[in-house]
Formats: C-alpha cells, sequence, structure tokens
C-alpha cells in the first residue's frame, strides 16, 4: 500500500517519508529479511558468472598474477576440440533418447498408475525411486551390472559362452550404456509431472467423451493427452536443461572414457577445466554452457510456455 | 468385458516388466553384498546360496563409513535451515512488504534457477579460496545456500501470497508488525511449504556430488557421495563390499523418502507444474 | 466513547480515485452503517479508519485527534473481517488473547478478559478448539470476541455476516445489535445488505462511486430517498422507474403527465418542466382501493398483466400499460393469471419525481 508516493497530499504535510513508509516495522523488517540472500546470492551465484566471462579471455592456473591475455583463444581452442565435440555429441544424444524413449515411457506409465488406488501408489513409488538415490550411487550400481567380469553383462556372456565384454570399456557403447541409466534414473520423476497434470484432468470431461462413443484409446489420445500438454512441455524443459548439466552420473560410470568418449559437458568441463586447474579454459566453457542454457531458456519459454502464463 | 479384462493384463504385465527394469540393478546390489566374488560372477543378481554377512560388518565397523555420514548430516542441516531461512525472509518481503522494484529483485533470484551450478564453478573455487573457506564446511554449505535460494524463494513467494489478505490486517489490528506476523503467524501457517522445500534442499545437499569435489581436499571432510567413490576406489574390484557399501548409504535416503514422500511428490507436482 | 470525523477524505490509488471527498461525523456510541453497491468504496473508507490503507488527502479524526498518521494499534479500534480472519494455528482462547498479549498485557489480566468475553459470547465451552473444527456461527463469534477484549473506542465490521447462510444471518444480526445496546460503542459497519442496514442501523451512509449519496436514518433513507440512484438502490423488488412530463398551466399549477394521465402536483414541486424521472415503490400501487389503508390519493389505471411471480406471503406482478411496463407487488392471496387486464390504483403521496439531468429528487408529497 505505501508503495504510491502519495503526491496528492496537501499542505499538511505531515511525518517524514520514513515514518510513513515504517508503518508496523515496515522497512526494518525490510533491512533485515533481503540483504542477506540478496548477498549471498550476488556474492556465489552472479558474481561467478560474470568473473567467468572474465577470466574466460585469460590463462590462468588460479595462482599468481592474472596477466596472460588470451583474448578468444581460449573459445577457439574449446571449439576446436574433438572431445567437446563428443560431448555435444553425446548432450544431443541424451536429448534425444530423453524425448524419443524416456518420455513416452514416463507418459504411458503414467497413463498406468496415475489413478488413486492402492497398487497403483506402490508402482509409482517403486518407478520413483531411483530418482531419490544419488547419482554416484545409481553410477557405482550400475557399474556393478555392466561389469564385464560379474555382472549381468557377464551373465549373458557366460550363458551364450562369449568373452567377457565389458561394455564401459567400449568406445561405441559405453555412452549407450550411460543412456540406459539416464532412463532407469529419470523417467520416475517425468512419470510424476504427468501424473500431477492427469489427476487434475476433470473427470467429467473423460466421462462427457465416454458417453460420446470414444474408446479408451480415443479418450487418452483425445483428451488426455492434449489436456496435459503443459505438463509435457515442462518435462521436456527439464530433459534438456537435465542433458545439459548431466556430471554425477558420468563420474562413477566411465569418468568420462574411454578416451574421452563418454564426456557430457559438465564432465568435460570438469576434466579439462577443473582438475587441471585451467582457469580460463574451464571458465569458457562454463560462458559457453550458460549461454546455451540461457538461450534454449528463453526461445523455448517464448515458443511454447508463454500462452500459459 | 472381455476385452477390458484383457487390456487389465496387458497393463499389469507392462507395469511388472518396468518395474522389473527398476529393481533387478537395486536388489542385485543389495543381495551382491552377501555374496563371494566367486558367487557374485557365477550368480549376480539370484539370491545367495551362501549368506556371507562379513561384508556388511565390515562396512558397519568402517569409520569412515560414519564420519562421512556424519559429515554429510552436519552439511545438509546447516544448509537446509540457512536456505529456509533466508529464502522465507526474501519470499515475505516480496508477497508482503512489496518494496519499490520488488519485481525485479524477485526476477533477478529467478535468474538464478536458469543455468547449470557448474557454469561458474571455477571463479566461485577461485572466491571460496580466497575466503578461505577451502576444507571446511562453510564452503560447501555456503554456496549451496546461494544456489537453492530461487527455488525456495519461487515457492514460498506463491504461498505466502495464498495466504488471506485480511490475516495480514487482522494482525495489523492486533498490533503487530511485520517482523512478528512473519515469525509468528506466517511461519507456523507455513508448515506444509517449509516441509516442501525443506525435503528438497535436503535431498539435493545430501547428494552433492561436484562441490564438495571441488571445495574439500581432505578426506576426514568428505561428505558420503565422496566417501563412496573414494571406497570404490580402493575396493575397485572386491564388488561384494562395495554394493554392501553402497547398499548401506542407501538405507538413509530410502526410510527419509518413505517418511517425506508426500512432501516430495507435492514439491514435484506443485512445484514443478506451476513453475 | 469515541467520535469519529471524515474531513475531506480522499483515496487514490495509482490510476483510480476510488473515495472522493467525504465529509462525515460519526456520533459517540452510534451505529452507522455503510451501505452501497459493490466497488464503492466502503470497504476501502473502512480501512482508512483502521489504518490499514493510507489516507491519500484529508484527515480521519477520531474523538478529535488527527489519526492519519498512527498505526492500527495506536487508534484504539477493533475489527471484524468479512473472512474472520482468525489465526489458523492458534486455538479459540489464544486467538481471542493475540491482541492483548501482543499488547504485553499481564498474563492473569488476559486469562481473566479472555474469559469474561467467552462468557458474554458463549464461547466457554470452545476456548481450546482450533478456528477449524467450528462452526461458521462459531468463528463469527469468535471473531468478534477478539474485537471486545480489546475495549476499543470504535468498532469496524467489513461485511461481518456475508459468509453465513441466512438462518444464521438473522440471528447474528440480532445479537450484534443486542451487543451494541449492551456496550453502546460506536460501531461502522459496513454491508451491501439493505437489510442488514435497515435493521442494525442508527444512520445509514449510502455510497454510490466513492461519494456519499445520502445520510439518514434507515427510514429516512427509505421513505425520502434523494437522488434517483438512492431510491433505487433501496428497496426490495426495486422501485419502478418511468418517464413523465410536467408542465405548467395558466394560472401556474404544475401538472404531470405519465402513462397517459394528468395528475395535478402541491406547489412544493421544485424541478423543471418537461421531461421528468417517476419513481414509485411496487408495494404503492394497489390492486383495489380498499388494501390501501389511509385516505391517500389514487390514481386509477388500467393495465394487462404481463407476468406472475409467487414470492411467498406476497406476489410480483409486472403490469404494463401502452410502453409503459412495472412491478406491482400484491398480496398473494389474489388469483391472477397473465394477460388479465385490471384496474391498479397508484397511491400519488409515494410518487417520487427526479431530474432527468442531476437525478436529484424534485418532488414528494408530504408524508
Ligand atoms: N490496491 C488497489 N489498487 C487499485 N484499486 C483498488 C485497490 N484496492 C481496491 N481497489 C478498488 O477500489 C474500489 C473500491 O474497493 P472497496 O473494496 O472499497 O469496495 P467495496 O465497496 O468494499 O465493495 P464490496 O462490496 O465488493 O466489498 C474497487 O473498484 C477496487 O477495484
Ligand atoms: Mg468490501
Amino acid at each position: 500500500m505505501p508503495q504510491d508516493t502519495t503526491s496528492l497530499s496537501q499542505g499538511k504535510a505531515q511525518t517524514s517519508w520514513f515514518s510513513r513508509n515504517n508503518q508496523g516495522g515496515r522497512l526494518w523488517t525490510l533491512l533485515l529479511f533481503l540483504p542477506p540472500a540478496l548477498c549471498l546470492f550476488t556474492l556465489f551465484v552472479v558474481v561467478p558468472l560474470f568473473e567467468a566471462s572474465f577470466f574466460s579471455f585469460y590463462r590462468w592456473n588460479g595462482i599468481g598474477e592474472l596477466n596472460n591475455y588470451l583474448g578468444l583463444q581460449n573459445y577457439s581452442k574449446v571449439i576446436g576440440h574433438s572431445a567437446f565435440h563428443t560431448a555435444i555429441g553425446n548432450t544431443l544424444k541424451i536429448v534425444a533418447v530423453s524425448l524419443l524413449i524416456q518420455l513416452p515411457l514416463a507418459l504411458s506409465v503414467a497413463l498406468c498408475v496415475y489413478k488413486q488406488s492402492w497398487a497403483n501408489t506402490v508402482f509409482r513409488l517403486i518407478f520413483f525411486l531411483p530418482y531419490i538415490l544419488a547419482e554416484v550411487v545409481a553410477g557405482l550400481i550400475w557399474k556393478f551390472i555392466y561389469d564385464g567380469n560379474y555382472g549381468v553383462v557377464n551373465m549373458f556372456t557366460e550363458f551364450f559362452g562369449l568373452e567377457n565384454y565389458f561394455i564401459l570399456g567400449d568406445k561405441q557403447w559405453a555412452f549407450a550404456a550411460i543412456l540406459i541409466v539416464i532412463i532407469w534414473k529419470y523417467f520416475g520423476f517425468h512419470m510424476m509431472i504427468f501424473i500431477a497434470a492427469l489427476q487434475g484432468v476433470p473427470n467429467d470431461l473423460v466421462e462427457a467423451a465416454k458417453i460420446d462413443g470414444a474408446t479408451r484409446l480415443q479418450t487418452t489420445f483425445l483428451i488426455k493427452i492434449p489436456l496435459i500438454k503443459h505438463a509435457i512441455i515442462l518435462s521436456m524443459f527439464f530433459s534438456i536443461l537435465g542433458a545439459l548439466q548431466l556430471f554425477d552420473l558420468i563420474i562413477p560410470l566411465t569418468n568420462g572414457g574411454p578416451s574421452h568418449s563418454s564426456h557430457s559437458i559438465v564432465s568435460y568441463l570438469y576434466t579439462f577445466g577443473i582438475s587441471r586447474m585451467r582457469i580460463g579454459f574451464g571458465s569458457a566453457i562454463g560462458v559457453l554452457l550458460f549461454i546455451a542454457c540461457v538461450v534454449f531458456a528463453f526461445t523455448y519459454q517464448n515458443a511454447f510456455m508463454k500462452d500459459k502464463k | 468385458m472381455k476385452k477390458r479384462f484383457m487390456n487389465d493384463w496387458v497393463k499389469i504385465c507392462y507395469l511388472m516388466l518396468i518395474a522389473g527394469f527398476v529393481l533387478v540393478p537395486l536388489l542385485a546390489a543389495v543381495l551382491g553384498g552377501f555374496k563371494s566374488l566367486g558367487e557374485l560372477q557365477s550368480n549376480p543378481i539370484g539370491l545367495p546360496n551362501n549368506w556371507e554377512f562379513e561384508h556388511y560388518g565390515a562396512v558397519l565397523n568402517n569409520p569412515f563409513l560414519w564420519n562421512s555420514m556424519k559429515n554429510s548430516f552436519v552439511i545438509s542441516s546447516m544448509t537446509l535451515i540457512l536456505t529456509l531461512l533466508g529464502g522465507a525472509m526474501t519470499a515475505f518481503t516480496f508477497s508482503h512488504i512489496r518494496f519499490v522494484g520488488h519485481r525485479y529483485v524477485y526476477s533477478y533470484f529467478l535468474l538464478g534457477m536458469m543455468f547449470p551450478f557448474a557454469t561458474g564453478i571455477l571463479p566461485l573455487f577461485i572466491k571460496i579460496r580466497d575466503l578461505g573457506l577451502l576444507d571446511s564446511f562453510y564452503g560447501v554449505v555456503i554456496p549451496q545456500v546461494a544456489f537453492g535460494l530461487a527455488m525456495a524463494i519461487l515457492l514460498f513467494k506463491t504461498f505466502f501470497e495464498q495466504l488471506p489478505a485480511e490475516l495480514f490486517d487482522a494482525a495489523r489490528v492486533d498490533g503487530c508488525g511485520y517482523a512478528r506476523f512473519f515469525f509468528e503467524i506466517v511461519i507456523p501457517l507455513s508448515t506444509p511449504i517449509l516441509a516442501t522445500v525443506g525435503v528438497f534442499v535436503l535431498v539435493t545437499s545430501w547428494n552433492n556430488y561436484l562441490l564438495p569435489l571441488v571445495v574439500l581436499n581432505n578426506s576426514d571432510l568428505y561428505p558420503w557421495t565422496l566417501g563412496i567413490m573414494q571406497y570404490q576406489g580402493e575396493f575397485a574390484v572386491e564388488w561384494n563390499k562395495v554394493l554392501a557399501y553402497v547398499s548401506i548409504t542407501v538405507l538413509p535416503a530410502l526410510a527419509f523418502f518413505i517418511v517425506a514422500q508426500k512432501y516430495i511428490v507435492a514439491g514435484l507436482t506443485g512445484g514443478a507444474v506451476k513453475g | 466513547m469515541a467520535t469519529v470525523e471524515f474531513k475531506q477524505v480522499h483515496k487514490t490509488y495509482p490510476g483510480a480515485h476510488i473515495v472522493k471527498g467525504i465529509d462525515l461525523k460519526i456520533e459517540s456510541g452510534e451505529f452507522l452503517v455503510l451501505l452501497g453497491p459493490s466497488g464503492c468504496g466502503k470497504s476501502t473508507t473502512l480501512r482508512m479508519i483502521a489504518g490499514l490503507e493510507d489516507i491519500s488527502e484529508g484527515c480521519i479524526e477520531i474523538d478529535q485527534q488527527v489519526v492519519n498518521d498512527l498505526e492500527p494499534k495506536e487508534r484504539n479500534i477493533a475489527m471484524v473481517f468479512q473472512s474472520y480472519a482468525l489465526y489458523p494455528h492458534l486455538s479459540v482462547y489464544k486467538n481471542i488473547g493475540f491482541g492483548l498479549r501482543l499488547a504485553k498485557v499481564d498474563k492473569q489480566i488476559i486469562d481473566s478478559k479472555v474469559r469474561d468475553v467467552a462468557e458474554l459470547l458463549e464461547l466457554t465451552p470452545l476456548l481450546d478448539r482450533k478456528p477449524k473444527d467450528l462452526s461458521g456461527g462459531q468463528r463469527q463469534r469468535v471473531a468478534m470476541g477478539r474485537a471486545m477484549v480489546r475495549t476499543p473506542n470504535v468498532f469496524l465490521f467489513d461485511e461481518p455476516l456475508s459468509n453465513l447462510d441466512a438462518k444464521l444471518r438473522h440471528t447474528m444480526r440480532a445479537e450484534i445489535r443486542q451487543l451494541h445496546d449492551q456496550l453502546k460503542k460506536t460501531t461502522v459497519y459496513v454491508t451491501h445488505d439493505q437489510v442488514e442496514a435497515m435493521t442494525l442501523a442508527d444512520r445509514v451512509v449510502i455510497m454510490h462511486e466513492g461519494h456519499i449519496a445520502q445520510i439518514g436514518k434507515p427510514r429516512d433513507v427509505f421513505l425520502h430517498p434523494q437522488s434517483k440512484f438512492v431510491a433505487g438502490f433501496i428497496g426490495s423488488p426495486t422501485m419502478n422507474f418511468l418517464k413523465g412530463d410536467v408542465r405548467i398551466d395558466d394560472s401556474s399549477n404544475y401538472w404531470l403527465n405519465f402513462a397517459g394521465n394528468d395528475v395535478q402536483l402541491d406547489q412544493s414541486y421544485s424541478g423543471n418542466v418537461g421531461e421528468v424521472d417517476l419513481g414509485i415503490r411496487p408495494s404503492d400501487i394497489y390492486l383495489s382501493p380498499k388494501t390501501c389503508s389511509h385516505n391517500n390519493p389514487l390514481h386509477e389505471f388500467e393495465a394487462n398483466i404481463d407476468s406472475y411471480e409467487l414470492l411467498g406471503a406476497t406476489a410480483l406482478i409486472v403490469v404494463s400499460r401502452g410502453e409503459q411496463s412495472f412491478k406491482v407487488e400484491v398480496s398473494a392471496n389474489y388469483a391472477l393469471e397473465s394477460g388479465q387486464a385490471m384496474t391498479l390504483h397508484i397511491d400519488l403521496s409515494q410518487l417520487h419525481i427526479f431530474d432527468t439531468q442531476s437525478g436529484a429528487a424534485v418532488y414528494r408529497v408530504i408524508n
């Protein structure tokens, strides 16, 4: 309410601006409540972002003077690096698999279990379980499954009398193995989004369609799925943003190997920037990642999510 | 009717198949900890023929595990408290104090949700180092709070704005100022959203890997995520030990999931679908 | 005991002028009702008294003291809200005592005050309950208890009964009036329900688009509306408005022509010659002269029934005569049906005449 400066106030000019706006301790509370978070956020989230774009023009190992100005060399090095190309390719693969396999899987499962019942709840919990595990744990468990000497892969090779096969050591298939883990870990999350949306579909619409003679399949494709379009758009958004951020899962599974064939963008950043303390080079990767995220988020929201709000 | 029956069967088989896909790796991990290495080779997923309890025993007696769990607990709790408090107070300035320009400041915070943690990680590392926070819990906690604020503020603000406006008026007439209203009325009424945000902050912090990896060098300070990777590094091929270790670290998360399930789902659906 | 006085009070929001210069003096111990259509600025006016809303211009005085810059708690007022605004996490006891606790009143005194109020409002058995475990009427009483416990100088009510069902509203209305008679506290009560206004008020203030349209005793407002707006707003079923024509004859008598008839007006007519708006309440038109109890001049005319609607003890018929059609309230005993032709009698003493331009009342036969 006191937001408008009451310019109409006639000559009587009562009390000061401060006391007028400080009714109920408003200003004191503001001064106490806002700055801590604002400072923390600025200092540890926003400032590093700007510093990253600054550092990316230098060669620097984090110690000593920041004087080795390189211009755009770090960027051209990143962009020319074949491991970076692989990482981008891998990210695109994650996006493709997320959209073409994970999302339909999650949607089909959600359609099966979205109604309230005892059995459905159990299924939902099971499907959601991998999502709450830490990425490193999921990675280690699957590393065992994929282990050529022990795991399930070994079981198959033994059964067919083949040689031991280490899929995570196979340049061709290592990333495909990671993709399976990604589906395993995250489809439950998308399922939950769809379930929430499906539960919001008014029941009378579904019933009206039934009375109009629609089959179950028709109600699903003509009523339910169009009505949860916003959830699908959102889920795609999370899938793509998630693909851009993937890291924890890669490290236990392959650590980016063999010969840097299974890096995600962040694990690439970690391997070539952080662990070698190449601040400038790593920052350049970070900046590129940032640009990718912001461009994606803005275009996506403009294209799909605008009319919703 | 017959068709309906068939449909149900197809559905149940489909669900069972996927449930198998989800559960087999988990069960294999838990059971693997009870097997000898030899049996692990021949029978990776079935029940053990010969139950060996020593691997779990060894892990449970490993002080390193308990220490890393304790570290994670301390880090997560601090992150939780600071994020909830900071997030709620900030959201309150947007929902009730509504100072001039509050919309811009709010959008500024929301920007923080748009890009991954990793983009500024190197400068962040430098900053933490220059502040002398490397190898300390604060070095992990403070950035975690900073990054968790955006989501917390978004959810809190939405919730606070839905509190009836007349409640604030009534409190003002009763003689309540803003701060008092926040602590005595808003916070007690916000338990559902506090729990929802809290669960998310807690899980994110508990599972965090990259930040402690960058900030912590001293293995005495390792949270369990770093601990488990170190343990796996040491016992690389002794899968029965590693699996026992993994299974035990999963337990707290599992227990927590069962207790807080309602809020996890609420957070996903409320936060995600509206967001 | 306190008076409340408005001096040229305005309220503006960026881009909207909501309250446009109110002058009003509320006497000590008076029960004043602010009545008006939705959005006319009643709540805003009330909230300015409470200190929940800044006063853009002018000033409000409580007991001759300007309160523009005082905090709500310093104004010695208490307020009851439409949604009751009880604190959901506190028990009834704590809800009532909350304000006293904030004012750092001694625990024992709080306790005795809360219990006294609870006794008065018959809330004693409910003191340990949470608001969600109460019925609508009980919540309403808790909200009043919270207001009363602070023994304020002025009570403010913002549509306190509108969330209750019709029956409960009736009993609570009686209770509020009874409490006022007991406590004799200055009360400002906002409503858009005229029955509430009529039954509760010592004086009614009718607001219209941020202005005061009329102030007066309920009976005066009903019988002598000063403008077409007030006439149309007060009374249910609403007043009939028709067009009429006033002319002046050679002996400077005013003649009103409406619905094809001529009626002579007496010298109290203060309007212009030419077109005017006429108003007559549906209850001032009779089917037979006998039903009209008093000996007022009646004007007789023929009309056809267009529709018949039974309301209960009375029925509402819509009749038409030529172009004009109007509502008539009749006893439900008459067996009437659509299409029937009949003779009606208008009680001329109840005829209102309004200026077409300004809407101001220009003629009303004595009563
Ligand atoms: N913060 C605000 N900014 C702009 N306009 C407002 C604001 N608050 C209220 N208004 C406007 O002020 C006008 C009067 O509002 P007020 O609440 O006083 O109406 P009211 O007479 O109490 O109506 P009702 O019977 O519906 O409660 C409304 O048109 C409303 O839209
Ligand atoms: Mg109102």
